[in-house]
């Protein structure tokens, strides 16, 4: 349900006394009241927490996100505050908020803005936060959005009087103005309700002239569910960021340079075509894959390929049925499990742990080191130059086909094969049951654990 | 815009949740603070019409005797003799209390 500024929400009400009183509203059951709110203080006076109550027999819940005042870094005069209530039950209602003067202080005077919001989570408030500023003729305030679909607003005190203040870009005045020559208020919210899960939302204002005391508190209000859902596509064609929860079927694509970040789940797509970084969770039956150069971090579960086919860094922990493929120039380092296949076609470095009838292919030069040691029936295979450290076991083969070194551990297992084909070192345990092929006048040393095959005039050691 | 000191015209503007504004200005004598004219303007449609000055013998605005009521038009003036009929004879009448805006 997208967030909705109720029509119930009253107008700013602005007090020379401590207090200032809305007029009457009724706010629809099940909505929530966001009291934004700023006030003045007395010259080296810090004030106490201002105070916010209605009219009703029963009154709302009232919850302080912030409070910015003097006491609070940078130290500047002026406060400001935001509170939010749940609304249950609708009914007529004044709000009245009160400034928590300092003793034998007359700066009373405050300013306060509700807005009634309809659409929102159970749990309303996301990013939030004050700050101030000694020194500043605009505020850009920015945080990071906890959902998509939210939106955020601000609450500005400007105790100079600097100017008139105006909204800046993306951002709406809700109200603005002086009480009496002593502060000038200033209430802004972001436009639309374009707040995205893990993005930047900024929150822009102009003060109308160089301030000197400025304090501010912001809040992000969250919207029920929310999110992409159902077949949806989320594509950003340019350069940028695009952060996605994609749920069920639906593609996340990022064409251009920038960042994805995307949670993909169920038969969903994550592409990174250009150059940038690809953060995906991909799991059952999805399919993350940058084609460009950069980065592929994905957690890939059940039926699922990660593929890699620029040059980059490919680190996913590929589990049943998964293949994990970088074809560039990068390193993969891939706990393959149960059937998987964890291949190196280009140049650099497979890590695998392939166990279960898995197979760590590296096809070009580099490093294969491969752990195949829980039983049955894994390959571990280095096609190019270089270094293969296997250990085989139970019908495990390890094989170098081109030059280099093969250590195998091919221990006190059923027929595991160790094969080096091309030229290079083979290294084998010494209590280990090797069986060459039949080589003519080749004799075993007896009590070696070496033996050939049967030949005419060779007695095989028993192992 | 000055520091400690009331503006001249005073001005006071709300918007409704479509950002139509309504706004109340001020006009008053630096001389002896006196008002000389008040001034409403209302963009069409917007949820607000009257400027509520105060509050009400039940402590809401909404009752209060220092209403300036727009009666659903985008301008209305008021003179110093309707001002001080409800209440309102010079600015420090209507920065001392509170300013909102009502249906």
């Amino acid at each position: 349900m997208a967030l909705a500024i109720d029509a119930s929400s009253p107008a700013v009400a602005t007090s020379s006394t401590a207090t200032s009183t809305t007029a009457s509203h009724t706010p629809p059951a099940g909505s929530l009241s966001l009291d934004l709110w700023s006030g003045n203080t007395h010259t080296a006076h810090n004030p106490a927490t201002p105070t916010i109550t209605d009219n009703l027999g029963a009154h709302l819940t009232y919850t302080l996100n912030d409070w910015q005042s003097r006491a609070d870094s940078p130290n500047r005069e002026g406060q400001a505050a935001d509170w939010t209530a749940p609304v249950a039950t609708s009914a007529a209602m004044t709000v009245s908020a009160t400034s928590g003067v300092a003793a034998g202080d007359s700066e009373k005077h405050n300013a306060l803005q509700v807005q009634v919001i309809t659409g929102q989570h159970a749990t309303p408030v996301g990013a939030h936060g004050k700050s101030g500023s000694a020194s500043a003729s605009t505020i850009a305030q920015s945080y990071t959005a906890t959902a998509t679909g939210s939106q955020g607003f601000i609450a500005v005190c400007d105790w100079t009087v600097a100017g008139t203040m105006t909204a800046g870009t993306g951002c709406t005045l809700i109200a603005q103005g002086s009480v009496a020559g002593q502060f000038n208020y200033g209430f802004f919210r972001r436009t639309t309700a374009d707040g995205t899960s893990g993005g930047t939302t900024t929150l822009n204002v102009n003060i109308g002239g160089t301030s000197t005391d400025l304090e501010w508190t912001y809040v992000e209000i969250v919207p029920a569910g929310g999110g992409s859902t159902v077949n949806a596509t989320a594509t950003i064609a340019g350069a940028g960021s695009l952060t996605s929860a994609v749920v069920q079927q639906v593609t996340a694509s990022l064409t251009g340079a920038g960042a994805l970040t995307a949670p993909a789940r169920l038969s969903s797509g994550t592409a990174l075509v250009g150059v940038g970084a690809l953060s995906s969770a991909v799991v059952q039956g999805s399919g993350g894959v940058p084609t460009g150069a950069g980065g592929l971090a994905v957690t890939a579960v059940q039926g699922v390929t990660a593929a890699m086919v620029g040059a980059g860094v490919l680190n996913a922990p590929a589990v049943q049925g998964v293949r994990a493929t970088p074809a560039g120039v990068g390193a993969l380092t891939a706990p393959a499990v149960q059937a998987s296949g964890a291949v190196l076609a280009g140049s650099g470095a497979l890590a695998a742990a392939a166990t279960q009838g898995s197979g760590a292919s590296l096809v070009g030069a580099g490093v294969l080191l491969a752990a195949g040691s829980v039983p049955g029936a894994g390959t571990a295979a280095l096609s190019g130059a270089g270094a293969l450290s296997a250990s085989a076991t139970q019908l495990a083969g390890v094989a170098l086909v081109g030059l280099g070194v093969l250590t195998g551990a091919a221990a006190g297992q059923v027929s595991g094969v160790a094969a080096l084909v091309g030229a290079g070192v083979l290294t084998i345990n010494l209590n280990d049951c090797v069986i060459t092929r039949p080589f003519a006048g080749v004799t075993s040393r007896p009590g070696s654990g070496s033996t050939t095959r049967p030949n005419t005039g060779i007695t095989d050691d028993p192992c | 815009m000055t520091k400690g000191v009331i503006d001249n015209p005073y001005v006071v503007t709300a918007t409704d949740y479509l950002s139509r504004a309504i706004t109340v200005t001020f006009n008053w004598s630096p001389v002896n603070r006196s008002l000389s004219a008040a001034r409403v303007d209302r963009d069409a449609g917007c949820l607000y019409q009257n400027v509520l000055i105060g509050l009400g013998p039940d402590g809401t605005p909404d009752t209060t005797v220092s209403a300036l009521r727009s009666n659903g038009n985008g301008v209305v003036t008021l003179t110093p003799p309707q001002l001080a009929a409800i209440n309102l004879n010079t600015i420090d009448d209507v920065v001392a209390t509170q300013i909102t805006f009502g249906l």
